[in-house]
């Protein structure tokens, strides 16, 4: 998830805010943030089946956490967008 | 629902499932299963390998959804089961723990004190900080027992407690087991027969996705059904 917020951050928001056409661009960034969402969630629970048995024991359900990640995840994404645009403005 | 809040002063807790069937690929595994356990009982869920004995454990642990199943505890609908506080926890065949915490830090986010766990195996200690890929997986996995039986829960459910653990250990850990039976249920499965069969109070055999529950003369039964050779 984090990654995926470098590599759009880093591969597309700062060349924007370089080559100074970044004014706007925080919705379509968002959105395909938003599309990432399921490829992540599906390769995570491909590649790592057992982790929620700890979880689990918590009494955390699966929803409720990938709810909390993805909103902390999210929050942190739609922040660092933010902030740079302003930046550079 | 609080399981803690009600508690049941008439006796026992008991948790109960029924309606479990479950299907993989067209092929039965679970047909119309009905599993009781109850506090100060040890409960053996034996069968071959693909009988389907996870499958129920995590099917009743709430972990799996399966539509018709019911899981209640005293009566009471306890559906998922692993959301109603100090009910039921449970031990995967794999690694519980994630593998960036150490076994230390994952006894304290479980609510558990280490020190008390590891009491009748003082030699663990010295691996308390290790994470579960920096242990033994004997020990990583004796301690993930250890911890969900010391755990503040009226059920554990064990999916293969022994897997990994040295004879020695295995005798101690027959010995705790004994011991957390008078104030919880515990459901196990491991293929070590030899050390299940004495621990158990009901014996349980899946058997072409029905449920059977054994008495008498245990292991000419289990020749019977083909879980051991003649």
């Amino acid at each position: 998830m984090v990654g995926v917020s470098a590599l759009i951050i880093g591969f597309v928001l700062l060349p924007a805010l370089h080559e100074g056409w970044a004014r706007g661009l925080w919705p379509a960034l968002v959105l395909t943030k938003l599309a990432t969402g399921p490829a992540v969630r599906y390769l995570s629970e491909q590649m790592r089946p057992d982790q929620y048995w700890f979880y689990y024991n918590l009494g955390v359900s699966r929803r409720f956490l990938w709810g909390s990640v993805g909103a902390l995840d999210g929050l942190l994404f739609l922040g660092c967008v933010l902030g740079l645009s302003a930046n550079q403005a | 629902m609080s399981f803690r809040a009600e508690g049941n002063p008439t006796g026992p807790h008991v948790l109960e499932a029924d309606g479990i069937r479950l299907a993989f690929g067209g092929r039965p595994v679970l047909a119309d299963v009905y599993l009781r356990v109850q506090t100060g009982q040890i409960v053996g869920l034996l069968g071959r390998n693909g009988s389907g004995k996870s499958v129920l454990l995590q099917t009743i642990f709430g972990a799996r959804a399966v539509p018709d199943a019911s899981v209640r505890v005293n009566g009471r609908r306890a559906v998922p089961a692993f959301q109603v506080p100090g009910l039921v926890n449970y031990l995967p065949q794999t690694a519980l723990a994630p593998p960036h915490l150490s076994m230390r830090r994952a006894a304290e986010l479980l609510r558990i004190d280490p020190e008390k766990a590891t009491a009748n195996f003082p030699e663990l200690r010295a691996q308390l900080h290790c994470r579960p890929g920096e242990a033994s997986g004997g020990t990583a996995r004796l301690l993930q027992v250890l911890f969900l039986l010391h755990a503040d829960t009226a059920f554990s459910l064990f999916d293969e407690p022994f897997s990994g653990i040295m004879p020695v250990h295995v005798e101690t850990l027959a010995d705790e087991l004994r011991r957390a039976k008078r104030r919880k249920g515990i459901v196990l499965t491991d293929h070590r027969y030899a050390e299940v069969l004495p621990l158990c109070d009901v014996v349980y055999l899946l058997h072409q996705g029905r449920l059977l529950k054994l008495e008498g003369d245990l292991q000419t039964a289990l020749v019977d059904y083909g879980y051991l050779a003649a």
